[in-house]
């Protein structure tokens, strides 16, 4: 009799999986972002040709805008895209089961499956993240350039959470408690989006980005009520 | 790692709804504020106090200039209220003839109190605002007449400024030692504490920045034609600066307001840049915390500082600054909020009209929401009880402080 | 001989409400092949979830080698190939992904079953899953199954979907690779007729409770189809008989089916007041027939 332990092929080949998986919710990712930040970035190029680039720094400093407005819910859309192209698909037809009956730590497994994900919105965001970065530092002073990418940082919080709670919402069997979760995730979600205001959350990016990882566990608590049969 | 799950799942729960159901709360019952409005009568040297609500005639008293009230206070009708106070309404006078020549023994005119008519307002919210420390420069003797927007910004660092021509995005490195060197030559010790100042070609003039420096010193600097203007604004001894707002109203007497550390405020007058102190009795102000505004006339100045527990109103003589009124006006809780008292133990919120920022802040503390935090306590541990449920159990522990913001998570999460 | 699979006393209801089973108990020895066969909602697919994990039972044990359900070690899961109503998992994968990536999982993996079992279902290796139709899917299913060369099987409904062709050709193909290489089954199936080319032993649940449990050849030998015709025709059916099931009104007359012996038939009979003068006792032709017999036809 043959015995294994869980091994690096394993892990390769569920992240192999993941990444065939949501192959197609990545791209459209990365092309609505794409889209998005392109028109972002047209938008500052038009206010430039017909008011200089004078009017972008006054509007900026004297009116609290950094121009970013139209990709403010594209990292959250993502997040949702990837996390139920994702975990959709385990809810079908029992895969589920099929998943966890494989030769692997569970736990394992549902992080390697959600590092998939964070891993791909983590690429889609730093993309744009880093363009508007570097078209930003071009026109604008490097103080200014934080200012904007500071700015973004809850977004993109915004958009991990919406991931992880899609995720735990799929995972969890029960439907009642789906919705609830569902709700709290707009409840936590909207949190990131009721001050307007540049840099208002600077203060609390750090306990934010704690709070967004630990909402993993949301989704082993899914999965272990899972074990337990509390499926609808 | 369910139970961590399970930890987080509720915390998460806990929170949202401690902040959702209060909002939500307040949405459902909207209470109009009736805050008053006040003015200064320098010809019965009385408050006039207005109040109006939506779709009712506005009610007017007139009440004594120090520890008056609205209950004792005269009711009178609009037309009265807008002769006593000509330096709001004399468009109004002066559409039916009233205006008289002189008031308070000085000569009017529509055009004279156009002229001394000013406006000013700051509220925390602007003062407690994230900067990304760029400020920008106007040019405030324009080669045409007009203003225009500025052409540079500049940031301030441990050891001077530093111009940026906006066009290139690169640094000014000779406007940048020219402002450095007069401004150190007039004492200025960099990093700056404080910048106030308002860009906009929308104003008839520009006074530039009025900056505080690290020690807490108070300078007026501006551009004129290219070249550094620095002038250190004079201030009684031993006050350090703390909030300074530029100021440019139409008759140009006051280039602005001020605060020091001790929280009192100051006018400067244009005039030899001088911080002169306000008087009032509890007049102290933290800008970082509550509002100002400034109506400024030929007769008087009014002051309205509101904050958290209300509005005080004072009165100052235009040209002496001496106090000649004071009213406050104590924060009323409504019935609405009372109520929310007995159900919310406690408030969360993200916001607040205090300031631009977004952090929890927990509030509105409240023992009478103990009785309900134990009937859903018991609820839920009966509950628990009779399904032999531990995290209902630990939930009916914790409804007694937390009332029905733990309630509602335990009865609706709890396993089935 | 070792027991792959152990139920010792399980119990299990729907929520807090009606009984699944009571102390339901029952061993699956190695190298056997057990039929789960009830009628829908008599807990067929409850069962299996509980032996794989996935419901927690409100009472009673499992063991799986030996091993607490609830506490299966990867390595002892590795030995158990799991089939549920036929679902392949990942449809967006195609014939060869599918065949790659569970092979990383597998240390017996056995990528020639697979293949030969792809072959007959005339697909290229490219083709996606999502694709397929229902039955192709499932034959990639069972494929996936045997390539896993595992020790015990567990097949919840494996023939769904299948065509009557391919539904023979696998229960050929299974019984051969059980019997030459020892594995043990565990399978139910809406089938019934599967079953019989293949299980040795099976059990047939009813609402509530067991109806039996033994070998399918001491099942086909020992249950007995009785005909008779009634005294009148108000004459009441045998209902409520221990030992006596299904009694029906026939096109010749009355059926009911018994495991027990003509005499002791006709003496429990006697005593509700039912002369059955015509009493005859006929064998069972299949495991369909003897299952319809116990369970009744609704």
């Amino acid at each position: 009799m043959a015995t294994t332990s869980h091994t690096p092929h394993m892990t390769k080949a569920i992240l192999a999986k993941e990444i065939l998986k949501t192959r197609r919710a990545f791209w459209c990712s990365l092309g609505l972002t794409a889209f998005f930040t392109i028109y972002a970035i047209l938008g500052i190029n038009r206010v430039i040709t017909t008011h200089g680039v004078e009017h972008v720094w006054l509007i900026m400093l004297m009116k609290d805008q950094t121009f970013t407005d139209s990709i403010k819910y594209v990292p959250l859309l993502c997040g949702l895209l990837v996390g139920l192209a994702q975990m959709m698909p385990e809810m079908q037809q029992n895969r589920l089961k099929l998943t966890l009956h494989l030769p692997c730590p569970q736990n394992r497994l549902l992080m390697t499956m959600l590092a998939t994900g964070f891993g791909e919105l983590t690429v889609i965001y730093l993309i744009q993240f880093v363009a508007i970065g570097v078209y930003y530092s071009r026109i604008i002073a490097p103080e200014m350039t934080c200012y904007v990418l500071f700015n973004t940082l809850p977004w993109y919080l915004a958009g991990y959470t919406a991931y992880f709670f899609s995720a735990a919402v799929c995972l969890e069997g029960k439907w009642k408690r789906r919705m609830i979760l569902a709700l709290i995730a707009a409840g936590v979600v909207t949190l990131y989006f009721i001050q307007p205001m540049p840099g208002a959350y600077n203060g609390v990016l750090l306990p934010a980005i704690v709070v967004t990882l630990l909402l993993t566990w949301l989704c082993i608590g899914s999965i272990v009520r899972f074990r337990q049969g509390l499926i609808d | 790692m369910s139970k961590l799950s399970k930890i987080i799942l509720y915390a998460v729960a806990i929170t949202v709804l401690s902040w959702f159901l209060p909002w939500l709360y307040a949405l459902l019952t909207p209470s109009a504020s009736s805050d008053p409005f006040c003015a200064f009568s320098p010809i019965s040297s009385q408050w006039i106090v207005s109040r109006s609500a939506p779709g009712e005639k506005p009610v007017i008293t007139l009440v004594d200039a120090f520890g008056g009230n609205e209950s004792s206070g005269t009711r009178i009708p609009v037309s009265v209220r807008d002769s006593l106070a000509p330096q709001l309404y004399y468009r109004q006078l002066v559409a039916h003839d009233l205006l008289p020549d002189t008031i308070a023994g000085k000569a009017v005119s529509a055009h004279e109190l156009k002229t001394h008519e000013a406006f000013f307002t700051c509220s925390p919210r602007e003062t407690n605002k994230v900067f990304p420390g760029i400020w920008l420069m106007m040019e405030s003797m324009p080669v045409r007449v007009e203003l225009s927007d500025p052409k540079e910004g500049f940031r301030i660092t441990d050891n001077g400024i530093e111009f940026i021509r906006i066009s290139d995005n690169t640094v000014n490195s000779d406007r940048s030692r020219r402002f450095t060197e007069a401004m150190k030559s007039r004492g200025f010790r960099f990093p700056a504490k404080d910048l106030s100042a308002n860009i906009t070609s929308q104003k008839t003039y520009d006074e530039g920045y009025l900056m505080i420096d690290s020690e807490g010193k108070l300078f007026h600097i501006k551009q004129r034609g290219g070249r550094p203007y620095v002038a250190i604004i004079d201030m009684p001894e031993d006050v350090i600066a703390s909030k300074a707002f530029i100021w440019e109203e139409s008759d140009r007497s006051i280039l602005g307001l001020m605060t020091d550390t001790e929280n009192r405020p100051y006018v400067i007058r244009s005039d030899g840049h001088k911080a002169i102190p306000l008087p009032s009795e509890n007049g102290k102000i933290d800008p970082r915390r509550e509002s100002i505004m400034v109506m400024g006339s030929l007769f008087n100045l009014t002051v309205r500082y509101t904050g958290p527990d209300g509005s005080r109103w004072r009165a100052f003589d235009a040209d002496s600054l001496r106090l000649i009124g004071s009213i406050d006006f104590p924060r009323v809780t409504s019935t609405v909020s009372k109520i929310a008292g007995y159900v919310f133990p406690y408030t969360l919120s993200m916001t607040s009209s205090y300031d631009s920022l977004a952090y929890p802040r927990i509030k509105n503390f409240s023992l009478k929401a103990l009785p309900l935090g134990l009937l859903l306590a018991l609820t839920l541990w009966i509950m628990a009880a009779r399904r032999k449920d531990k995290t209902m159990k630990i939930g009916a522990l914790l409804t007694l402080p937390l009332g029905i913001f733990a309630f509602l998570p335990f009865l609706l999460l709890g396993d089935e | 001989m070792e027991n792959v699979i152990s139920v010792k006393n399980l119990t299990q209801r729907y929520g807090r409400g009606r009984l699944i089973y009571e102390n339901l108990s029952f061993d699956v020895p190695k190298g056997s092949i057990l039929g789960l066969l009830g009628k829908n909602g008599t807990g067929k697919t409850t069962t299996i979830n509980i032996l794989m994990g996935f419901l927690k039972p409100q009472g009673g044990e499992c063991r799986i080698f030996g091993e607490e359900i609830t506490r299966l070690l990867p390595q002892s899961r590795s030995r158990i190939a799991l089939l549920l109503e036929g679902h392949v998992q990942y449809s967006f994968m195609t014939i060869s992904q599918i065949e790659k990536f569970y092979s990383n999982f597998y240390p017996a993996w056995n990528r020639d079953a697979y293949y030969g079992l792809m072959e007959k279902l005339r697909v290229s290796p490219g083709q996606k899953i999502s694709s397929m139709s229902n039955g192709q899917r499932s034959q990639v299913a069972l494929g996936l199954i045997l390539a896993q060369n595992a020790d015990l099987l567990v097949l919840d409904d494996f023939s769904l979907g299948l065509d009557p062709g391919y539904r023979r050709l696998f229960v050929d193909y299974l019984r051969d690779f059980v019997k030459s290489e020892n594995k043990t089954v565990f399978m139910t199936s809406h089938i019934i007729q599967d079953l019989e080319r293949l299980v040795d032993d099976c059990i047939i649940l009813d609402y509530g409770k067991i109806l039996t449990h033994q070998p399918v050849a001491d099942l086909m030998r020992n249950l007995r189809r009785y005909e008779y015709v009634a005294a009148s025709a108000d004459e009441p059916l045998p209902d409520n008989i221990e030992g006596i099931y299904s009694p029906r009104e026939g096109h010749d007359g009355r059926e009911f089916y018994s495991f027990l012996p003509q005499d002791e038939t006709r003496r429990r009979l006697a005593e509700k007041g039912i002369a059955a003068l015509s009493l005859s006792s006929h064998h069972v032709e299949s495991l369909e027939d003897a299952f319809i017999g116990l369970t009744g036809r609704y």
